[in-house]
Protein backbone atom coordinates (compact mmCIF):
# COMPACT_ATOMS: atom_id res chain seq x y z
CA UNK A 1 0.00 0.00 0.00
CA UNK A 2 1.34 3.36 -0.95
CA UNK A 3 0.95 6.39 1.22
CA UNK A 4 -1.79 8.83 0.56
CA UNK A 5 -1.30 12.45 -0.27
CA UNK A 6 -4.17 14.81 -0.09
CA UNK A 7 -4.42 16.20 -3.57
CA UNK A 8 -6.99 18.57 -4.85
CA UNK A 9 -8.72 17.37 -7.95
CA UNK A 10 -9.22 19.61 -10.92
CA UNK A 11 -11.75 19.59 -13.67
CA UNK A 12 -9.11 19.82 -16.35
CA UNK A 13 -5.91 21.57 -17.37
CA UNK A 14 -7.51 25.02 -17.33
CA UNK A 15 -8.86 24.44 -13.86
CA UNK A 16 -5.45 23.42 -12.58
CA UNK A 17 -3.72 26.30 -14.30
CA UNK A 18 -6.20 28.77 -12.90
CA UNK A 19 -5.65 27.37 -9.43
CA UNK A 20 -1.87 27.78 -9.74
CA UNK A 21 -2.24 31.32 -11.00
CA UNK A 22 -4.53 32.23 -8.13
CA UNK A 23 -2.12 30.67 -5.69
CA UNK A 24 0.70 32.75 -7.16
CA UNK A 25 -1.51 35.79 -6.64
CA UNK A 26 -0.99 37.16 -10.11
CA UNK A 27 -3.62 38.01 -12.62
CA UNK A 28 -4.09 35.82 -15.65
CA UNK A 29 -2.80 38.49 -18.02
CA UNK A 30 0.69 38.38 -16.53
CA UNK A 31 1.38 34.73 -15.87
CA UNK A 32 4.90 33.92 -14.66
CA UNK A 33 5.25 31.14 -17.23
CA UNK A 34 8.42 29.54 -15.84
CA UNK A 35 7.15 29.29 -12.29
CA UNK A 36 3.69 28.12 -13.28
CA UNK A 37 5.09 25.53 -15.66
CA UNK A 38 7.21 23.99 -12.89
CA UNK A 39 4.27 23.85 -10.51
CA UNK A 40 2.06 22.41 -13.21
CA UNK A 41 4.55 19.61 -13.88
CA UNK A 42 4.95 18.98 -10.14
CA UNK A 43 1.24 18.49 -9.91
CA UNK A 44 1.22 15.99 -12.76
CA UNK A 45 4.00 14.08 -10.97
CA UNK A 46 1.94 14.00 -7.81
CA UNK A 47 -1.05 12.77 -9.78
CA UNK A 48 0.99 9.88 -11.13
CA UNK A 49 2.24 9.00 -7.67
CA UNK A 50 -1.24 8.48 -6.35
CA UNK A 51 -2.29 6.63 -9.47
CA UNK A 52 -4.55 9.33 -10.74
CA UNK A 53 -4.86 9.04 -14.45
CA UNK A 54 -3.09 11.90 -16.15
CA UNK A 55 -5.30 12.36 -19.14
CA UNK A 56 -4.08 13.55 -22.49
CA UNK A 57 -5.63 16.97 -21.99
CA UNK A 58 -3.28 17.60 -19.06
CA UNK A 59 -0.34 16.48 -21.17
CA UNK A 60 -1.19 18.75 -24.09
CA UNK A 61 -1.25 21.71 -21.73
CA UNK A 62 2.07 20.60 -20.21
CA UNK A 63 3.61 20.51 -23.68
CA UNK A 64 2.34 23.99 -24.45
CA UNK A 65 3.72 25.37 -21.20
CA UNK A 66 7.11 23.71 -21.69
CA UNK A 67 7.34 25.12 -25.18
CA UNK A 68 6.60 28.62 -23.92
CA UNK A 69 9.02 28.28 -21.05
CA UNK A 70 11.86 26.96 -23.18
CA UNK A 71 11.55 29.66 -25.78
CA UNK A 72 11.61 32.25 -23.02
CA UNK A 73 14.93 30.84 -21.83
CA UNK A 74 16.49 31.09 -25.26
CA UNK A 75 18.32 34.33 -25.93
CA UNK A 76 16.39 36.57 -28.20
CA UNK A 77 18.15 37.15 -31.49
CA UNK A 78 17.95 40.35 -33.38
CA UNK A 79 17.97 38.23 -36.47
CA UNK A 80 14.76 38.67 -38.41
CA UNK A 81 14.50 34.96 -39.18
CA UNK A 82 13.47 34.38 -35.59
CA UNK A 83 10.73 36.97 -35.78
CA UNK A 84 8.15 34.46 -36.89
CA UNK A 85 8.94 32.08 -34.08
CA UNK A 86 8.61 34.76 -31.46
CA UNK A 87 5.37 35.97 -32.86
CA UNK A 88 4.19 32.41 -32.83
CA UNK A 89 4.92 32.13 -29.13
CA UNK A 90 3.16 35.38 -28.53
CA UNK A 91 0.07 34.04 -30.29
CA UNK A 92 0.19 30.86 -28.25
CA UNK A 93 0.44 32.84 -25.02
CA UNK A 94 -2.35 35.17 -26.03
CA UNK A 95 -4.59 32.27 -27.03
CA UNK A 96 -3.86 30.58 -23.75
CA UNK A 97 -4.71 33.69 -21.78
CA UNK A 98 -7.89 34.25 -23.76
CA UNK A 99 -8.98 30.68 -23.15
CA UNK A 100 -8.12 30.90 -19.47
CA UNK A 101 -10.10 34.10 -19.12
CA UNK A 102 -13.08 32.52 -20.82
CA UNK A 103 -12.80 29.39 -18.70
CA UNK A 104 -12.54 31.47 -15.56
CA UNK A 105 -15.73 33.27 -16.47
CA UNK A 106 -17.66 30.04 -16.89
CA UNK A 107 -16.25 28.64 -13.68
CA UNK A 108 -17.62 31.69 -11.90
CA UNK A 109 -20.99 31.25 -13.58
CA UNK A 110 -20.89 27.62 -12.44
CA UNK A 111 -20.27 28.69 -8.84
CA UNK A 112 -23.13 31.13 -9.04
CA UNK A 113 -25.40 28.38 -10.40
CA UNK A 114 -24.34 26.19 -7.51
CA UNK A 115 -25.56 28.82 -5.04
CA UNK A 116 -28.83 29.15 -6.91
CA UNK A 117 -29.18 25.39 -7.00
CA UNK A 118 -28.87 25.18 -3.23
CA UNK A 119 -31.26 28.07 -2.67
CA UNK A 120 -33.85 26.60 -5.05
CA UNK A 121 -33.62 23.17 -3.46
CA UNK A 122 -35.43 24.47 -0.38
CA UNK A 123 -38.50 25.40 -2.35
CA UNK A 124 -41.03 22.70 -3.11
CA UNK A 125 -43.49 22.69 -5.95
CA UNK A 126 -46.49 20.63 -6.85
CA UNK A 127 -45.15 17.71 -8.81
CA UNK A 128 -47.93 16.18 -10.82
CA UNK A 129 -51.49 16.56 -11.93
CA UNK A 130 -52.88 13.07 -11.95
CA UNK A 131 -56.42 13.63 -13.08
CA UNK A 132 -56.14 15.52 -16.28
CA UNK A 133 -55.19 14.20 -19.66
CA UNK A 134 -52.61 16.32 -21.39
CA UNK A 135 -54.34 19.08 -23.25
CA UNK A 136 -53.24 19.36 -26.82
CA UNK A 137 -52.56 22.86 -27.99
CA UNK A 138 -54.02 22.82 -31.48
CA UNK A 139 -52.44 26.13 -32.40
CA UNK A 140 -49.08 24.62 -31.65
CA UNK A 141 -49.71 21.34 -33.44
CA UNK A 142 -51.21 22.95 -36.53
CA UNK A 143 -48.72 25.78 -36.56
CA UNK A 144 -51.12 28.42 -37.91
CA UNK A 145 -52.52 26.27 -40.70
CA UNK A 146 -56.13 27.18 -41.39
CA UNK A 147 -58.89 24.62 -41.68
CA UNK A 148 -59.16 25.36 -45.41
CA UNK A 149 -55.46 24.72 -45.91
CA UNK A 150 -55.68 21.53 -43.92
CA UNK A 151 -58.57 20.39 -46.12
CA UNK A 152 -56.55 21.17 -49.26
CA UNK A 153 -53.58 19.23 -48.00
CA UNK A 154 -55.81 16.32 -47.16
CA UNK A 155 -57.46 16.33 -50.58
CA UNK A 156 -54.13 16.59 -52.38
CA UNK A 157 -52.76 13.64 -50.50
CA UNK A 158 -55.92 11.73 -51.11
CA UNK A 159 -55.80 12.32 -54.85
CA UNK A 160 -52.15 11.43 -55.04
CA UNK A 161 -52.56 8.09 -53.32
CA UNK A 162 -55.38 6.97 -55.53
CA UNK A 163 -56.46 8.57 -58.78
CA UNK A 164 -59.24 6.10 -59.42
CA UNK A 165 -62.84 7.10 -59.47
CA UNK A 166 -64.40 6.71 -56.07
CA UNK A 167 -67.86 6.05 -57.42
CA UNK A 168 -66.80 2.80 -58.98
CA UNK A 169 -67.27 -0.09 -56.69
CA UNK A 170 -64.23 -2.22 -56.58
CA UNK A 171 -64.33 -5.75 -55.53
CA UNK A 172 -61.26 -6.68 -53.64
CA UNK A 173 -59.81 -9.95 -54.64
CA UNK A 174 -57.63 -11.95 -52.45
CA UNK A 175 -55.02 -12.57 -55.04
CA UNK A 176 -52.65 -15.25 -54.11
CA UNK A 177 -49.18 -14.89 -55.43
CA UNK A 178 -46.81 -17.69 -54.93
CA UNK A 179 -43.15 -17.14 -54.48
CA UNK A 180 -42.31 -20.18 -56.60
CA UNK A 181 -44.39 -18.91 -59.51
CA UNK A 182 -42.79 -15.53 -59.30
CA UNK A 183 -39.33 -17.08 -59.34
CA UNK A 184 -40.15 -19.07 -62.45
CA UNK A 185 -41.58 -15.95 -64.04
CA UNK A 186 -38.37 -14.03 -63.42
CA UNK A 187 -36.24 -16.88 -64.76
CA UNK A 188 -38.43 -16.97 -67.87
CA UNK A 189 -38.12 -13.27 -68.36
CA UNK A 190 -34.36 -13.49 -68.08
CA UNK A 191 -34.18 -16.44 -70.45
CA UNK A 192 -36.29 -14.65 -73.01
CA UNK A 193 -34.32 -11.43 -72.85
CA UNK A 194 -31.10 -13.45 -73.27
CA UNK A 195 -29.19 -10.77 -71.42
CA UNK A 196 -29.49 -8.65 -68.33
CA UNK A 197 -32.65 -7.12 -66.96
CA UNK A 198 -32.96 -3.87 -65.10
CA UNK A 199 -34.11 -4.59 -61.58
CA UNK A 200 -36.55 -1.70 -61.29
CA UNK A 201 -38.33 -2.75 -64.49
CA UNK A 202 -39.43 -5.93 -62.77
CA UNK A 203 -41.86 -3.84 -60.82
CA UNK A 204 -43.27 -1.78 -63.67
CA UNK A 205 -46.48 -3.70 -64.07
CA UNK A 206 -47.29 -4.08 -60.44
CA UNK A 207 -49.15 -1.73 -58.23
CA UNK A 208 -50.21 -4.00 -55.44
CA UNK A 209 -47.94 -3.96 -52.47
CA UNK A 210 -48.03 -7.72 -52.08
CA UNK A 211 -46.91 -8.24 -55.68
CA UNK A 212 -43.95 -5.94 -55.21
CA UNK A 213 -43.00 -7.67 -52.00
CA UNK A 214 -43.23 -11.15 -53.49
CA UNK A 215 -41.25 -10.10 -56.57
CA UNK A 216 -38.54 -8.71 -54.36
CA UNK A 217 -38.49 -11.86 -52.25
CA UNK A 218 -38.29 -13.95 -55.40
CA UNK A 219 -35.22 -12.02 -56.53
CA UNK A 220 -33.58 -12.52 -53.17
CA UNK A 221 -34.37 -16.21 -53.25
CA UNK A 222 -32.94 -16.59 -56.75
CA UNK A 223 -29.76 -14.86 -55.64
CA UNK A 224 -29.51 -17.17 -52.66
CA UNK A 225 -29.95 -20.20 -54.87
CA UNK A 226 -27.20 -18.91 -57.12
CA UNK A 227 -29.49 -18.82 -60.14
CA UNK A 228 -29.26 -15.13 -60.69
CA UNK A 229 -26.54 -12.61 -60.15
CA UNK A 230 -26.93 -8.90 -59.60
CA UNK A 231 -24.60 -6.03 -60.14
CA UNK A 232 -24.58 -2.29 -60.04
CA UNK A 233 -22.16 -0.05 -61.91
CA UNK A 234 -22.51 3.12 -59.85
CA UNK A 235 -23.72 3.83 -56.34
CA UNK A 236 -27.49 4.33 -56.27
CA UNK A 237 -27.58 3.48 -59.97
CA UNK A 238 -29.63 0.82 -61.67
CA UNK A 239 -29.23 -2.73 -60.51
CA UNK A 240 -28.98 -5.37 -63.23
CA UNK A 241 -30.01 -8.99 -63.05
CA UNK A 242 -28.62 -11.77 -65.16
CA UNK A 243 -28.87 -15.52 -65.24
CA UNK A 244 -25.90 -17.33 -63.76
CA UNK A 245 -25.80 -19.91 -66.52
CA UNK A 246 -25.26 -17.20 -69.12
CA UNK A 247 -22.04 -16.09 -67.56
CA UNK B 1 -66.15 39.70 -12.88
CA UNK B 2 -64.52 41.90 -10.32
CA UNK B 3 -60.83 41.90 -9.57
CA UNK B 4 -61.25 40.02 -6.31
CA UNK B 5 -62.82 37.14 -8.19
CA UNK B 6 -60.11 37.29 -10.81
CA UNK B 7 -57.49 37.08 -8.11
CA UNK B 8 -59.26 34.06 -6.64
CA UNK B 9 -59.34 32.37 -10.04
CA UNK B 10 -55.65 33.01 -10.60
CA UNK B 11 -54.91 31.56 -7.17
CA UNK B 12 -56.98 28.46 -8.02
CA UNK B 13 -55.18 28.03 -11.34
CA UNK B 14 -51.77 28.42 -9.76
CA UNK B 15 -52.76 25.97 -7.06
CA UNK B 16 -53.45 23.12 -9.49
CA UNK B 17 -50.69 23.88 -11.98
CA UNK B 18 -47.54 21.82 -11.82
CA UNK B 19 -45.66 24.13 -14.14
CA UNK B 20 -45.30 27.87 -14.35
CA UNK B 21 -48.23 29.64 -15.98
CA UNK B 22 -47.43 32.51 -18.27
CA UNK B 23 -49.18 35.84 -18.12
CA UNK B 24 -50.50 35.17 -21.63
CA UNK B 25 -52.12 31.95 -20.47
CA UNK B 26 -53.80 33.68 -17.56
CA UNK B 27 -55.07 36.45 -19.82
CA UNK B 28 -56.47 33.87 -22.23
CA UNK B 29 -58.26 31.91 -19.51
CA UNK B 30 -59.61 34.80 -17.44
CA UNK B 31 -60.14 37.26 -20.26
CA UNK B 32 -58.93 40.36 -18.49
CA UNK B 33 -56.38 42.95 -19.53
CA UNK B 34 -52.71 42.52 -18.76
CA UNK B 35 -52.91 45.45 -16.39
CA UNK B 36 -55.68 43.82 -14.40
CA UNK B 37 -53.87 40.48 -14.31
CA UNK B 38 -50.73 42.23 -13.12
CA UNK B 39 -52.71 43.88 -10.38
CA UNK B 40 -54.10 40.52 -9.22
CA UNK B 41 -50.68 38.85 -9.30
CA UNK B 42 -49.17 41.67 -7.32
CA UNK B 43 -51.94 41.38 -4.74
CA UNK B 44 -51.49 37.64 -4.46
CA UNK B 45 -47.77 38.04 -4.07
CA UNK B 46 -48.23 40.47 -1.21
CA UNK B 47 -50.79 38.21 0.40
CA UNK B 48 -48.38 35.29 0.43
CA UNK B 49 -45.61 37.44 1.80
CA UNK B 50 -47.53 37.69 5.04
CA UNK B 51 -46.02 35.74 7.85
CA UNK B 52 -49.00 33.43 8.22
CA UNK B 53 -48.57 32.09 4.70
CA UNK B 54 -46.26 29.16 3.93
CA UNK B 55 -46.48 29.69 0.19
CA UNK B 56 -44.77 32.13 -2.11
CA UNK B 57 -45.56 33.26 -5.61
CA UNK B 58 -42.49 32.53 -7.71
CA UNK B 59 -41.62 34.10 -11.01
CA UNK B 60 -40.02 31.11 -12.67
CA UNK B 61 -39.44 29.86 -16.20
CA UNK B 62 -41.23 32.71 -17.92
CA UNK B 63 -44.30 32.53 -15.74
CA UNK B 64 -45.81 32.17 -12.29
CA UNK B 65 -45.69 29.21 -9.99
CA UNK B 66 -46.57 28.56 -6.38
CA UNK B 67 -43.78 27.22 -4.23
CA UNK B 68 -43.31 26.70 -0.55
CA UNK B 69 -41.24 29.12 1.48
CA UNK B 70 -37.61 28.15 1.97
CA UNK B 71 -37.72 28.33 5.74
CA UNK B 72 -40.28 25.53 5.93
CA UNK B 73 -38.35 23.03 3.80
CA UNK B 74 -37.40 21.11 6.91
CA UNK B 75 -41.04 20.39 7.79
CA UNK B 76 -41.91 19.39 4.26
CA UNK B 77 -39.03 16.94 4.25
CA UNK B 78 -40.35 15.54 7.48
CA UNK B 79 -43.61 14.81 5.68
CA UNK B 80 -42.26 13.67 2.31
CA UNK B 81 -39.01 12.18 3.47
CA UNK B 82 -35.53 13.50 2.88
CA UNK B 83 -35.00 14.34 -0.75
CA UNK B 84 -32.06 12.86 -2.52
CA UNK B 85 -30.15 16.08 -2.80
CA UNK B 86 -27.91 15.08 -5.63
CA UNK B 87 -26.34 18.38 -6.40
CA UNK B 88 -24.68 18.80 -9.74
CA UNK B 89 -20.94 18.19 -9.87
CA UNK B 90 -18.72 21.15 -10.63
CA UNK B 91 -17.96 19.53 -14.00
CA UNK B 92 -21.67 19.47 -14.81
CA UNK B 93 -22.09 23.04 -13.58
CA UNK B 94 -19.23 24.25 -15.76
CA UNK B 95 -20.71 22.53 -18.78
CA UNK B 96 -24.12 23.97 -18.00
CA UNK B 97 -22.70 27.48 -17.62
CA UNK B 98 -21.16 27.29 -21.06
CA UNK B 99 -24.39 26.04 -22.63
CA UNK B 100 -26.29 28.77 -20.81
CA UNK B 101 -24.19 31.55 -22.29
CA UNK B 102 -23.34 30.12 -25.67
CA UNK B 103 -26.49 28.28 -26.64
CA UNK B 104 -27.15 26.78 -29.10
CA UNK B 105 -23.81 25.01 -28.89
CA UNK B 106 -22.27 21.69 -29.92
CA UNK B 107 -20.37 19.26 -27.73
CA UNK B 108 -17.06 19.98 -29.47
CA UNK B 109 -17.48 23.71 -28.86
CA UNK B 110 -18.04 23.12 -25.14
CA UNK B 111 -15.05 20.80 -24.95
CA UNK B 112 -12.92 23.46 -26.58
CA UNK B 113 -13.76 25.88 -23.78
CA UNK B 114 -13.52 23.44 -20.89
CA UNK B 115 -10.37 21.78 -22.22
CA UNK B 116 -11.67 18.31 -21.33
CA UNK B 117 -14.06 15.71 -22.66
CA UNK B 118 -17.59 16.28 -21.43
CA UNK B 119 -19.64 13.18 -22.36
CA UNK B 120 -20.42 12.36 -18.75
CA UNK B 121 -21.59 15.76 -17.64
CA UNK B 122 -23.59 16.16 -20.85
CA UNK B 123 -25.29 12.86 -20.11
CA UNK B 124 -26.13 13.90 -16.55
CA UNK B 125 -27.60 17.19 -17.72
CA UNK B 126 -29.69 15.44 -20.37
CA UNK B 127 -30.95 12.87 -17.87
CA UNK B 128 -31.97 15.59 -15.46
CA UNK B 129 -33.74 17.37 -18.29
CA UNK B 130 -31.75 20.55 -17.72
CA UNK B 131 -30.61 20.70 -21.33
CA UNK B 132 -32.20 19.61 -24.59
CA UNK B 133 -31.04 18.58 -27.99
CA UNK B 134 -32.67 21.04 -30.32
CA UNK B 135 -31.33 19.92 -33.67
CA UNK B 136 -28.16 19.62 -35.64
CA UNK B 137 -25.68 22.18 -36.81
CA UNK B 138 -25.35 22.37 -40.58
CA UNK B 139 -21.63 21.79 -40.65
CA UNK B 140 -19.43 18.78 -41.29
CA UNK B 141 -20.71 15.81 -39.32
CA UNK B 142 -23.95 17.61 -38.47
CA UNK B 143 -23.25 17.65 -34.71
CA UNK B 144 -26.11 17.83 -32.21
CA UNK B 145 -26.75 21.27 -30.75
CA UNK B 146 -27.78 21.79 -27.14
CA UNK B 147 -29.82 24.41 -25.31
CA UNK B 148 -30.98 24.86 -21.74
CA UNK B 149 -34.53 23.69 -21.06
CA UNK B 150 -37.53 25.09 -19.19
CA UNK B 151 -36.73 22.59 -16.44
CA UNK B 152 -33.35 24.31 -16.13
CA UNK B 153 -35.07 27.58 -15.22
CA UNK B 154 -37.31 25.83 -12.71
CA UNK B 155 -34.44 23.87 -11.19
CA UNK B 156 -32.46 27.02 -10.48
CA UNK B 157 -35.49 29.19 -9.73
CA UNK B 158 -34.87 31.53 -12.65
CA UNK B 159 -37.30 33.55 -14.70
CA UNK B 160 -35.42 33.61 -17.98
CA UNK B 161 -32.03 32.90 -19.51
CA UNK B 162 -31.64 36.55 -20.50
CA UNK B 163 -32.20 37.74 -16.95
CA UNK B 164 -29.35 35.56 -15.73
CA UNK B 165 -27.00 36.34 -18.58
CA UNK B 166 -27.57 40.07 -18.08
CA UNK B 167 -26.65 39.70 -14.43
CA UNK B 168 -23.16 38.87 -15.66
CA UNK B 169 -22.76 41.64 -18.18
Amino acid sequence: MGYKIKLETFEGPFDLLLHLIEKAEVDIYSIPIAQITDQYLDYLEAMKKIDLEVTSEFLVMAATLIKLKSSMLLPKLADSSNQDLEEDDETITNNLIAKLAEYKHFKEVGNMLKEKETAASFIYYKTQNEHFPKKVDLDLVLNKISLQELWNIFMNTFEKTDNKNYDVQVELQNEEIRLEEKMIEIINLLTRSKSKLIFSQLFNNYNQKIQIVVTFLAVLELIRLNKVSVFQSVDFGEIYLSLRSYK
Amino acid sequence: MNLKQAQAIIEALLFVANRSLTKEELIKIINLSEKEINYCLENLKNLYQLEQSGIQLMEVAGGYLLGTKEQYAHYIEFLLGQPQRTNLSSAALETLSIILFKQPITRAEIEEIRGVRIEKSLQTLLEKGLIEEIGRKETVGRPIIYCTSKEFLKYFGLFSVDELVNEFN
